[in-house]
């Protein structure tokens, strides 16, 4: 009976310990520029992608989450962060780079770029060069560009990223959110997306 | 304490602690985190793979607190011995199948990364240290002696 009594108590707070822990670790949210935002502003639902474009796996997601959105045009408004792992060498530079080209009005564009070309540049000694390249075959103005990202002048869009992705728990990439509904990898966005997407607009 | 049952509590100590440590850190990520790193395994579907990590670190953590507090000490040592070669199994044959993986998961998608002759190596010897705590029937140090009146 004692030894139950003891078992139930160290469940019990044990299970404290884990909810207290997971409260204190996921909350928050900060702002994200209009650039990185596509879709209806007055969609029902926000699909919140956290990706690094050094990351394989976000590089390959990308087709799928394409159609997944022509799908839902209408319904679905998504929003871009940036989650660099520290593992990949150039994510934060890329990062960086891709709101530079933000801020000139093709993000999207760029982070098309950095996904297509990945190899390319993550292999680079130093890729800063290439990253002025492609913004030059964008159109963008190369000088302006080259001197946003040397002054880090755009970086508080990826720091608030990176405080957005700590405050949610975001230590993998790309991660999915439906409004809140959070999914990791392009299977479970497969098998979970549409599913949410319903739920979160049809009530 | 005689050398054979301070094998017996170094074993069960240390299996402790790996699962109770592993269980935390998953427990504090999200567990569609811990299902991506479940998934590149291929054994389980999708839904299936979520499931099973939502399930798993909590597993971890109670056989892992179990097997610190020596409450309910034999079926800690059980319940650890099965995960541990549950992983093992897991590890062999994603080798078996030529998979590469990128993480083994072991301690979730933001604790330390191990290859998988690391994990592997620390998994079989985590099995014996928790083998060696299950075979020990009288645990010293524990509640269960304390219940005992030992």
């Amino acid at each position: 009976m004692k030894r139950l009594a003891a078992g139930l108590l160290l469940a019990a707070v044990l299970i404290a310990a884990v909810l207290i822990g997971r409260r204190t670790a996921w909350l928050g949210s900060s702002d994200v520029p209009e650039f990185r935002r596509k879709g209806p502003a007055d969609a029902p639902a926000v699909l919140l992608e956290f990706s690094d474009f050094e990351c394989g796996r976000c590089a390959e997601v990308q087709p799928f989450l394409k159609q997944f959105l022509e799908r839902h045009s209408s319904r679905l408004r998504l929003v871009f962060r940036h989650k660099p792992l520290r593992s990949h060498k150039w994510a934060e530079l890329a990062a960086r780079a891709s709101d530079c080209a933000g801020v000139q009005g093709k993000f999207w564009e760029y982070a098309e770029v950095l996904y297509a070309r990945q190899k390319e540049w993550s292999a680079a000694p130093d890729p800063k060069a290439l990253f002025a390249a492609y913004a030059k075959n964008l159109g963008l103005d190369v000088a302006r560009f080259e001197a946003d990202l040397a002054s880090g002048r755009w970086d508080r869009f990826l720091q608030n990223d990176v405080k957005e992705a700590e405050a949610r728990g975001v230590t993998a990439t790309p991660t999915f959110f439906i409004n809140e509904r959070r999914m990791v990898g392009q299977s479970q966005l497969t098998e979970y997306g549409e599913r949410y997407v319903a739920w979160e607009t049809d009530r | 304490v005689s050398g054979r049952s301070g094998l017996a509590l170094a074993g069960r100590l240390l299996a402790g602690a790996a699962l109770a440590y592993s269980g935390y850190v998953k427990l504090m990520a999200p567990a569609e985190e811990l299902a991506l790193a479940v998934e590149s395994y291929r054994l389980l579907p999708t839904a299936a793979a979520l499931a099973f990590a939502r399930v798993l670190p909590w597993a971890e953590l109670f056989a892992g607190a179990s097997l610190l507090a020596g409450c309910f000490t034999r079926a800690g040592a059980a319940a650890a011995a099965a995960l541990f070669a549950l992983f093992l199994g897991a590890l062999a044959s994603a080798a078996a199948r030529g998979l590469a993986l990128d993480d083994c998961g072991c301690f979730g998608a933001g604790g330390p990364r191990l290859t998988r002759p690391q994990a592997m190596a620390l998994d079989a010897a985590l099995l014996g240290a928790a083998l060696l705590a299950f075979l020990d029937r009288k645990p010293r140090f524990s509640l269960d002696a304390l219940f005992d009146g030992k």
